[in-house]
């Protein structure tokens, strides 16, 4: 399985989704204009691996995966795709793997970090909500 | 409140033309120092307000074709608060369902807006539209203020739309 980059645009984030180092990185900003058809592929790319590690592993005991969020902003309609990334996800988290999912944010008052906890409640994974240097 | 208008348009919105809007503003918050925290609220309220806009009157292009009432899109300050006024028309018919949303949205808690929005996520994550659902209740959550709204007869079908939103400093 293929790795797959997506290069960032003013409003459309960076997409870095590395198979063989395990993570999954999402940064910038998230308004693009069509944002059915940018996530789309995401989503469909992220679906298959999920589906091919469940099929390979019987364990996920010491499988680990890393996500990250490094949004500046995201408006609502990303945040009902990248709830389906996360619901995809979940299911390595639930079968017992370490899925660790790091979300930045400037300042505890940013509606990003806001974004973070109320996203991490929606889908029930915990997020590492990290304050940006 | 009445105040200075910071950003202005009057006319049918698309993509890039939020866009537009979005850095006019941005060039303003530079220009007049204005604090982060404000610009990045009044960004969202901005964006969530647009988009509902053009999407709603996209929908509903067929009914516009012979009718002069353009949306309207304007930012005032009245130092140190802002207002975020969005007009477009509307199907009579679905005038009643926004209302009564509007006034359910204005009556929540900050908790049971987090609540509501929380469960609008969860209940929109996989139906099959580019929307979440959360656009107003977003707003609201953002401002921390009422939505006021008010309705205007254009004909039978049609009615003009206006959205206000104040949006506060720390």
């Amino acid at each position: 399985m293929e790795n797959l980059f997506i290069e960032p645009t003013e409003f459309s984030p960076k997409i870095i989704f590395d198979v063989k180092d395990r993570k999954f990185e999402l940064v910038g900003i998230s308004r693009p204009e069509d944002v059915i058809a940018f996530y789309e592929s995401i989503i469909y790319k992220v679906e298959n691996y999920i589906n091919r590690m469940m099929n390979e592993h019987k364990d996920f005991n010491g499988f680990k995966f890393h996500l990250k969020f490094d949004l500046s902003y995201m408006n609502s309609a990303s945040s009902k795709y990248i709830l389906q990334i996360l619901d995809h996800f979940k299911q390595l988290f639930k079968n017992g793997a370490e899925v660790n999912v790091d979300w930045y944010y400037d300042d505890i008052d940013d509606q990003i970090f806001e974004d973070g906890e109320d996203l991490s409640d929606v889908i029930k994974i915990p997020f590492n909500l990290v304050p940006r240097k | 409140m009445s105040g200075n208008v910071v950003v202005q348009y009057k006319g049918f919105f698309d993509y890039s033309l939020l866009n537009k809007l979005l850095m006019d503003f941005m060039k303003y918050v530079e220009k007049n120092n204005i604090d982060n925290y404000i610009f990045k609220k009044i960004q969202i309220v901005m964006a969530e307000v647009l988009e509902n806009n053009y999407q709603y009157t996209n929908l509903i292009e067929d009914e516009l074709k012979h009718e002069n009432f353009e949306p309207e899109f304007k930012i005032l300050i009245s130092n140190p608060h802002f207002k975020v006024i969005a007009s477009n028309p509307i199907l009579t018919n679905d005038a009643n369902h926004l209302k009564a949303y509007i006034d359910k949205i204005n009556n929540f808690s900050r908790e049971d807006l987090k609540t509501i929005y929380k469960d609008t996520l969860k209940e929109g994550m996989y139906i099959k539209n580019a929307n979440s659902g959360t656009g107003l209740v977003r707003i609201a959550k953002v401002s921390k203020n009422k939505i006021n709204y008010s309705f205007r007869k254009i004909n039978n079908k049609l009615l003009y739309y206006t959205i206000e939103t104040l949006v506060t400093p720390k």
